[in-house]
């Protein structure tokens, strides 16, 4: 692979032990996809920082890089653990906050960003066209489709040691011949609602599978296009997706495969809603006209029924311009639970409950896996709905 | 290909990922392993009820395995062993993936490919072998 002479010198180790083993391990899997340079990133999200699934070995790790000088080059967030760091929701193991917190506290002391939260977009928006290096598949996918951004799909380890050196390896996604749509998908179904679009994801992503997909469909809200390129992220793996009127960037169709889908290829498991015990919005983490949003609901329709809650799951700084506005406030009041740092699918829900509803795919697909829920797909509104008894 | 030399000393060609020399006595699993889960961080030994080196011991050794699988985490296990000082001397796969590149990078631990079958299939398992980066070749010592 080709070097500057910067990247070069930290290489070798002349700027510090830990800069050194994060450069080597971004330009050896680079060697390994055949990449033939790095590219300098200007933005890093790093996931795999759950206690529950990296361990001791994982916190140990990130502590001795901390120690040892690493510092991010680059504007740095983290993906969502496995509990909020505000305030009790769910009871943890015992043990669990205190290595939770270590490793976040290695996190503070290389400089990122604690955000916690799967939409890093709504702490920093990259602008089109720039390299980045974000783990957490829903991000990747908003990044790549929406922003025009450019990022791989990059796992745990190497979405940390990217934002110490400022670089990735130059390939997949960051390429513009790679950037080009391998399958076309018109959606033939009249009015998209939120519920709908994560189930029409989940359905492209089995599709797709690791391709990249050209989607015709009728015109849906932010909301919805987030849910939607989520669930394709995660019944999938797919880091792209041009949705025409959305995605910028140009794309050539011809000789692709068209493939149709339409209502009966949409199936919703909308019958066991009203028995669920908890009703949820947010994944990807909500945006604060999500916030606006089910507030308008829940000021039409009351407040949430006894023996039943509702969460909406968020990132801090999106709380923070929600509590400014009175959003939060005012939701709290109508029995809405707000969370934050966390979500239902990485939180150690266990059997906690036995049914949710909730207006996402991602979740959808990942909560009966995880933790062998019984899951409805509902929109926002009809969520609010069964919640308040309405 | 496998060739005897004259002092009865067989040699492999090897590709070298993560770069360093090592000799010791080689510990073959016939099976992909997948450090998170498969192997215990703290001493080495391997935990798989399905491996047919079950109960061994990878620290000091150098591990032969035709590959590696599973979670991203198996790259902190790699560490791991390094830091409590039970890692393998080298590794020697097939076909090296991410999280193991990742994981022998961050725990100095030296990584080579072969696609010479005779290593994986067990023969060599107990055997000391020598990898030597500088000629990229892997010397089994009879």
């Amino acid at each position: 692979m080709y070097l500057t002479k910067d990247e070069e010198k930290v290489y070798d180790g002349e700027e510090s032990a830990a800069s050194q083993k994060a450069m080597q391990v971004i330009v050896k899997l680079g060697e390994a996809v055949g990449a033939e340079r790095l590219v300098s990133i200007t933005n890093a999200h790093a996931s795999g920082l759950s206690y529950n699934n990296i361990g001791d070995p994982g916190m140990e790790f990130l502590e001795d890089l901390a120690n040892q000088g690493a510092r991010a080059k680059v504007y740095a967030t983290l993906n969502p653990i496995g509990y909020d760091t505000t305030k009790e929701v769910i009871p943890l193991p015992e043990g669990f906050a205190e290595k939770q917190l270590r490793i976040i506290n290695a996190f503070r002391k290389m400089g990122f960003n604690i955000t916690l939260s799967c939409t890093p977009y709504y702490s920093k928006m990259p602008a089109y066209g720039e390299h980045i290096a974000w783990g957490e598949s829903s991000a990747v996918i908003y990044a790549n489709s929406v922003v025009g951004a450019r990022t791989n799909r990059e796992g745990g380890p190497l979405s940390v040691l990217a934002a110490l050196v400022g670089k990735t390896y130059y390939s997949g996604l960051h390429i513009d011949e790679n950037r080009k749509p391998s399958v076309e998908i018109d959606v033939e179904l009249g009015k998209i609602d939120d519920a709908m679009a994560g189930t029409l994801g989940l359905k492209i992503g089995e599709l797709v599978k690791d391709g990249i997909p050209f989607i015709s469909m009728p015109k849906v809200g932010d909301t919805a296009l987030r849910i939607m390129l989520a669930a394709m992220a995660a019944s999938g793996s797919v880091g792209m997706a041009f949705v025409k009127g959305v995605t910028k960037e140009r794309a050539d169709t011809s000789g692709l495969e068209k493939i149709k889908i339409g209502e009966k290829d949409i199936s919703m498991e909308k019958s066991i809603g009203q028995a669920s015990e908890l009703y949820f919005v947010g994944c990807p983490h909500a945006s604060i006209e999500d916030m606006r949003d089910i507030l308008k609901y829940f000021e039409s329709y009351g407040s949430v029924s006894k023996g039943k809650r509702f969460w909406i799951t968020t990132g801090s700084d999106v709380y923070k311009a929600a509590a400014q506005e009175g959003v939060a406030e005012r939701l709290m009041k109508h029995g809405v639970e707000i969370i934050v740092d966390t979500c239902p699918v990485v939180a150690p829900l266990g059997s906690m409950f036995k049914s949710i509803a909730t207006n996402s795919g991602k979740s959808f697909f990942y909560l009966s896996r995880v933790h062998g829920t019984s899951v409805a797909s509902m929109s926002a509104e009809e969520l609010v709905r069964a919640a308040t008894g309405k | 290909m496998l060739r005897l030399a004259n002092d009865g000393v067989a040699m492999v060609k090897i590709k070298v990922i993560v770069e360093g020399a090592a000799e010791s006595e080689a510990v073959v699993s016939l099976n992909p392993i997948s450090f998170f889960g498969d192997i215990d961080p703290k001493t080495g030994v391997v935990k798989d009820p399905n491996s047919n080196i079950k109960g061994v011991s990878i620290a000091g050794k150098v591990l032969v395995v035709p590959g590696t699988r599973g979670s991203t985490v198996g790259s902190y296990v790699l560490y791991a062993l390094s830091k409590n000082n039970v890692a393998p001397k080298a590794i020697v796969v097939k076909s090296a993936e991410p999280i193991l590149i990742t994981g022998c990078i961050l725990g100095g631990i030296p990584l080579v490919t072969s696609s010479e079958d005779y290593l994986f299939n067990g023969q060599v398992g107990g055997k000391r072998v020598k990898i030597d980066p500088s000629s990229s070749s892997l010397e089994i010592v009879q």
